[in-house]
């Protein structure tokens, strides 16, 4: 089925008649997109479930006020953003963890996933963007994964683009880093 | 949304740009196909949820409620007030009326005349002659201004 751009769908979402409808296909236009985010930040995909279902539960109380000036798609991005670090910092507050412990727990539950189809380099990947802060993570992943542009990236975090691409910078050089150090440890 | 200087950003990260970025998440077989339904029935769920919590008066807060209540309070009790009582009126309060106010209510003012005792001088009862020419004569006698009455009829 063809996409409908944002306006057809909240045209629809705003008529009574094809609420339902509009939300069910506003949910299949998104869902892979907004899930794979949720995924790399949580990376259980339980969890990465209830997130992303809270994401759309949120837009379908919310989408009556959504301004038409502005992406659906960096709407819904900025949601997905904001569950997953509540959902982050709720885990490491119902854990009471440090950091440390979460980044063990999320290395953990990518080694036992049967959901995660990447190769030894891919593990380590994922390993070394756990080992960022929450934030730094969630800028990671948008630039370097989804390559988006800082002024998205800034409408979606409410951060300064150049924050942001210092903060990018950094996470490129502590992950080569310790991907460098994985190699050379693993001959 | 792609941003196609992204790889000069990765010049001094050579092992990270020699990566594929294939997602290797994956979710479980149908999860996509099913999803949507799922999400549906929960935003029905928020939505009889938000319904069964609405109260009568929605979002009016408890103060404009107790505000609203109070005037509506005042309200009553000052019809109840002011409302026009269907008892006849006691000779104390109807005393202090005057001779219009009397004439033109639907009281009874027999017993009253009785009682205002001076008052009733003014409000003898005048019994017509049935016949017109005696009638005129009588308004002649009287001095009344007959102009005005005609004028009246």
């Amino acid at each position: 089925m063809a996409e409908l751009s944002d306006s057809e769908l909240l045209a629809l979402f705003r008529k009574e008649e094809s609420r339902n409808y509009a939300f069910n296909l506003l949910v299949r236009q998104y869902q892979r997109r907004l899930y794979a985010f949720i995924r790399r930040m949580v990376t259980d995909h339980d969890e990465a479930k209830d997130v992303l279902q809270n994401v759309f539960l949120k837009a379908w109380t919310g989408l009556d006020g959504f301004r038409a000036d502005a992406q659906l798609y960096s709407w819904l991005y900025r949601i997905a953003h904001n569950e997953s670090l509540n959902h982050l910092r709720k885990m490491k507050r119902g854990l009471f963890v440090s950091e440390a412990s979460v980044v063990e727990r999320l290395t953990t539950t990518l080694d036992s996933s049967e959901h995660f189809n990447g190769d030894m380099i891919q593990r380590e990947l994922q390993r070394a963007i756990m080992r960022l802060p929450d934030k730094q993570r969630a800028v990671f992943t948008m630039k370097y994964f989804e390559e988006m542009k800082y002024e998205t990236m800034s409408e979606i975090t409410g951060t300064s683009v150049g924050a942001l691409k210092s903060s990018y910078h950094i996470a490129v050089k502590k992950i080569e880093q310790w991907l460098t150090a994985d190699q050379t440890k693993n001959g | 949304m792609k941003d196609p200087n992204t790889t000069d950003e990765l010049r001094e990260a050579p092992l990270l740009r020699s990566l594929s970025k294939e997602d290797p998440f994956v979710a479980p077989k149908d999860f996509f196909e099913f999803f949507p339904h799922a999400v549906q029935q929960a935003a029905y769920q928020v939505d009889r949820e938000r319904r069964r919590h609405t109260p009568l008066f929605g979002d009016v807060s408890p103060l404009r409620l107790f505000g609203g209540a109070a005037a509506l309070l005042t309200v009553i009790i000052v019809a109840i007030i002011s409302w026009p009582s269907s008892v006849t009126p006691s000779a104390t309060t109807t005393a202090e009326w005057t001779v219009d106010e009397m004439l033109y209510s639907d009281i009874d003012l027999e017993p009253l005349y009785a009682e205002t005792g001076a008052e009733s001088d003014l409000m003898d009862v005048v019994s017509l002659p049935e016949d017109d020419q005696a009638v005129l004569a009588y308004l002649e006698s009287e001095d009344l201004p007959l102009d005005l009455l005609i004028e009246e009829l």
